[in-house]
């Protein structure tokens, strides 16, 4: 990664809401080609970050740089971003090819060359010859790749993406993800994307900005913010996580890093709560004295046990947090 | 079943104040005196001459592009100043603007005898405008008084906080993020305003421009306060034929006239209702 | 969307059908005013005119019948309050007010009175009638001058101080108190007015858009002006004649009045008649023109109660504009012509005179001397026994119109 270009930099970013709401001291790099993720729940500041970058906010202190040049004081509209907003936001008066054309024609990019781009980027984005239909003629799928494939037409050196997938049912989300993130190895754009769906940030990203109540708490590889969380806030937000209580510490441990053993050949004792099959694998509770710990297990193991046997519960990769951190 | 007919009893029953009301007071005058246009006043015999009178005699037809003139005015006027102020309620979010988006509404609650009054002490020749201009030597005569400019500076103060009030509400249906989408693409103010915000806010435009011009061709209270006396506006033109020369058919016949003239302004609603562009259609 | 739009759409239908409406509303209702007052006037006249209560001990109960604006009712419960308590007849009769406010059917009263002697009623509660100048041509034209007892001295000892005769059956009617329509000036401005017409138009023309009169048929002060100015130029009996003929005569004076319209107040580059006697009143109190016809009372009365700078003056020229006489009647068919005849003498001592002095600046028909006029010392110069009066009946359409015709378009703005 390291000889990587920086394409985008956020240097000591502060914005600041008159309400006090807002994202403090943000510091981020963003390689070129690299989808990068903003994630966290509402209102940790996620969107924030992605607007001020975009130019629809001013910052408050601290700046923010594309290819090394502080783009703070240029308007939405001299910024080389490209945005694509949750509610797709396509211009509802005009049909497909409009909505595409509009920022090339902006741009005074001759007809005949607006045509043949428009044409190749709708079978892109896969929604070929849709260019009479008007938005609300489209589904929601078909009027995100429209928003898509509007931002991608201007080339921009940074693609912004605000929860684009949010609106959208799970199939086609799923749909989508994938179709972005080869949409992004064809072209090597580089893109910030929004989320607040940890399983979607997973899926899609090179790193991940993990952010909390206007600070970031860690930023990582998906395999590295889901295997080594930084903070108790990480760890609760990124997949399925047991927070164990014992001696003033917090251990927090995924449910498949619990081996699940018969009776004094573990870590900890417990009793056997419920035992659900989710398909290729079985989820099991114990109750560990306070604590109801859940473990993934096989179907073949989850046979030979019953509600309220005594198990015991070998801790695998795992980590702990002072409870007085949280 | 006796529940179904019990159910259309009752919804017929809450529909039949209405109607019959519409029918008595609006329907009803409205054919007799289109029956009567079409009558001599003395033989009672059918004719069109309530009709040519208007359009023949000099002073009448005068009074029809007089009125013309100032209603088109009005409109033009009051529905530009009425967009800006809107679209600066809209997107501005100072408390300036927020103030004036409290208090834009006010003038509507005044009474229009009151209102006129008020603007008559303020504009005459010899008006608060005329002294404050004294104080510093200058002898200002604005001439608005009985004359078009007069009526339209009136009509404004009735007619921009309405407009605006129609406009504001259909800027504020236009979301940001359409707004954000142009600007991300390239779009400057400007052509942020001709290519999203005005396409996307005309219909109500013409709603608006459909209700001022609808409310001003019949006016009466201001052109009679302040109006000159020739040509005069059709409200004082009608209010003569029947009040001064009790001339009721005459009378009628230009009602229908000014109804026609309203009706303009109708058409012009309905058809770019009718003309329903495509990407309304759900 | 749908819905809101067929919503809008039923909102404009409506606003369309509710403009022609209310055009027609006005218009009809305009048109029955007559037919519907005379049928109520009529009901009313039946169920009142009941026969009066015997006289009661003295001389009884007097029904004094009026009608007009709020200060004509505050007038007469002024001098009915100082009848009944204060003068010689106090004690002896006792005055009651039936008032009809203007404007809820104007010829209510007349009406009533006439629907009364039409059914033959008599000893009836209508002892005493006030009477306007068109009000009693009215009546009179509907049941004729016997229907109202002929007056005398004996009856009426203070008839021989008042020197006004009504032009209609001036036997039987007694003025007692006159209105007229004057020049209203600005002293300041104009510290020798006009004393004739010649004048007035030589003065118009040496101080243009100083001058202007309020556009007839929107207040008496614009008639009077226009109808003097024309009737001046036809004999002497056209001016109490609603005959066609003398429309024929009308273009004489209508082209002196367009002879002096360039002389007229101008706005904004045009001449301009302001709209009713309060519009060319409040032109001249503003300094906006220095002189123009108005109501001598209402000029008065509001220069009284300061609504009018004290430099405001009036004057009367020759040949003078019309004015018009109040009359007090005593009908047939009443039941206390003495309590009646006693309310007459009463309305033309200097006590009463001088009330309606004060309190309205009507102009008092008999000798001010023993009289405190002090405000209204402008009233002593006008002469009532000079006094034109007009009626020229239906023919006041015609002219209206045809002054709006040809002298209201000579104003316009050049477009």
């Amino acid at each position: 990664m390291s000889e990587k270009k920086i394409m985008l930099e956020l240097k000591d970013m502060t914005k600041k809401y008159p309400n006090g709401d807002g994202v403090e001291h943000i510091g981020l790099q963003v390689n070129e080609g690299e989808i990068v993720t903003l994630l966290g729940p509402s209102g940790c500041g996620k969107s924030t970050i992605l607007r001020t970058v975009g130019g629809f906010l001013d910052v408050t202190s601290g700046d923010i740089e594309i290819n090394g040049r502080s783009i703070i004081h240029l308007p939405p509209e001299k910024r080389p971003t490209a945005m694509v907003f949750q509610s797709y936001n396509l211009w509802p008066h005009m049909n497909v090819y409009e909505n595409l054309a509009y920022g090339l024609k902006l741009r005074k990019m001759p007809a005949e060359e607006q045509k043949t781009r428009i044409t190749e980027m709708l079978d892109m984005v896969g929604i070929p010859g849709m260019e009479k239909k008007f938005p609300s003629q489209l589904s929601g799928g078909q009027q995100q790749r429209v928003a898509i494939a509007r931002s991608l037409l201007l080339k921009p050196e940074l693609l912004l993406l605000d929860e684009p997938f949010s609106a959208l049912d799970a199939k086609i989300r799923h749909q989508m993800r994938e179709e972005l993130k080869k949409i992004q190895q064809n072209l090597g754009i580089t893109v910030l994307f929004v989320t607040h769906d940890q399983e979607e940030a997973m899926a899609i990203s090179h790193r991940i900005v993990v952010m909390n109540k206007g600070k970031i708490d860690q930023i990582g590889s998906p395999a590295d913010i889901y295997d080594n969380p930084g903070t108790l806030h990480v760890a609760s937000f990124i997949g399925e996580m047991n927070f164990i209580e014992s001696e003033g510490k917090t251990i927090a441990i995924r449910p498949e890093d619990i081996t699940v053993l018969p009776e004094g050949q573990g870590d900890l004792e417990g009793e056997v709560r419920t035992i659900m099959l989710l398909g290729h694998y079985v989820v099991l509770t114990v109750q560990q004295e306070e604590n109801v710990i859940k473990c993934n297990i096989d179907r073949a193991q989850s046979e030979t046990l019953q509600v309220g046997d005594r198990v015991s519960l070998k801790l695998g990769k795992h980590t702990v947090f002072d409870r007085a951190q949280e | 079943m006796s529940k179904r007919i019990k159910q259309l009893v009752v919804a017929y029953g809450m529909v039949l104040p209405a109607f019959l009301t519409v029918m008595l007071t609006v329907a009803y005058p409205i054919a007799l005196a289109v029956v009567r246009s079409f009558r001599d006043q003395s033989t009672g015999a059918f004719t069109f001459s309530n009709y040519t009178f208007f359009f023949t005699t000099a002073a009448q037809f005068k009074n029809l592009v007089y009125t013309l003139f100032v209603v088109v005015m009005t409109v033009a006027i009051a529905i530009f100043v009425a967009y800006l102020l809107a679209l600066y309620l809209r997107f501005s979010h100072s408390r300036i603007s927020r103030t004036i988006g409290a208090l834009y509404l006010l003038p509507r609650f005044v009474p229009a005898m009151c209102a006129v009054y008020a603007m008559i002490t303020i504009i005459r020749d010899s008006g608060l405008i005329n002294r404050i201009g004294l104080l510093f030597g200058k002898d200002i005569h604005l001439g608005l008084m009985y004359h078009a400019q007069g009526l339209i500076v009136m009509n404004l103060w009735f007619n921009i906080p309405f407009a605006a009030m129609m406009i504001t509400a259909g800027l504020g249906a236009i979301p940001d993020s359409i707004i954000e989408g142009a600007r991300d693409v390239g779009a400057g103010r400007f052509k942020v305003l001709t290519s999203m915000i005005l396409p996307l806010s005309v219909k109500d435009v013409i709603i608006a421009a459909t209700f001022v011009w609808m409310t001003n061709v019949g006016s009466f209270t201001t052109p009679y306060l302040m109006g000159g006396n020739s040509p005069k506006m059709l409200g004082i033109a009608l209010f003569d034929q029947f009040n001064k020369y009790l001339s009721y058919n005459r009378a009628a016949a230009l009602s229908v006239i000014m109804f026609l003239i309203c009706a303009v302004s109708a058409g012009v609603y309905i058809y770019s209702n009718l003309k329903d562009t495509e990407w309304e259609m759900q | 969307m749908r819905m809101k739009r067929i919503g809008a759409m039923l909102l404009a239908c409506t606003l369309l059908g509710a403009t022609l409406a209310s055009c027609t509303g006005a218009e009809s209702s305009g048109g029955a005013t007559t037919a519907a007052s005379t049928t109520t006037a009529a009901a009313e006249g039946g169920s009142e005119a009941t026969p009066a209560e015997p006289a009661a001990e003295g001389g009884g109960t007097v029904h004094i019948w009026a009608t007009g604006s709020d200060n004509v009712r505050q007038i007469f419960e002024t001098l009915i309050n100082e009848f009944n308590t204060n003068s010689e007849y106090a004690g002896q009769y006792t005055a009651v007010l039936n008032f009809q406010p203007s404007g809820t059917g104007q010829a209510a009263m007349t009406d009533g009175l006439a629907a009364a002697y039409q059914a033959g009623q008599e000893n009836t509660e209508y002892d005493l009638v006030d009477f306007s100048g068109d009000d009693l041509s009215k009546i009179i034209a509907l049941v004729g001058e016997d229907s109202f007892l002929p007056l005398d001295d004996t009856m009426i000892p203070n008839r021989g101080n008042v020197a006004a005769k009504s032009s209609v059956a001036p036997d039987r009617v007694q003025p007692y108190r006159g209105t007229t329509v004057i020049l209203a000036y600005d002293s300041e401005k104009v510290p020798e007015p006009p004393k004739t017409l010649d004048e007035l138009v030589a003065w118009m023309e040496a101080n243009p858009g100083r001058f202007v009169y309020n556009v007839p048929g929107t207040g008496g002060a614009g008639d009077s002006f226009v109808r003097t100015s024309v009737y001046n130029y036809l004999p002497e009996e056209a001016i109490t004649s609603a005959d066609e003929q003398w429309v024929e005569q009308w273009d004489e004076g209508f082209e002196f009045l367009k002879s002096i319209n360039p002389y007229m107040y101008s706005s904004g580059g045009s001449i301009v008649y302001p709209n009713k006697n309060q519009g060319s009143l409040d032109l001249l109190n503003q300094g906006e023109i220095d002189m123009c016809p108005n109501w001598a009372d209402m000029v008065l009365s509001q220069r009284a109660s300061g609504e009018l700078r004290e430099s405001i003056k009036i004057t009367q020229i020759d040949p003078s504009f019309t004015g018009s006489l109040q009359t007090l009647a005593i009908p047939t068919i009443g039941s206390n012509p003495e309590g009646a005849a006693a309310f007459i003498n009463f309305m033309i001592t200097p006590e009463a005179q001088q009330i309606m002095v004060q309190q309205m600046a009507a102009i008092p028909l008999i000798d001010t001397s023993s009289m405190d006029m002090s405000g209204y010392e402008d009233l002593q110069g006008l002469d009532v026994s000079n006094f034109r009066i007009m009626s020229i009946g239906n023919l006041g359409t015609t002219f209206n119109e045809r002054w709006d015709n040809e002298i209201a378009p000579l104003a316009s703005i050049p477009e």
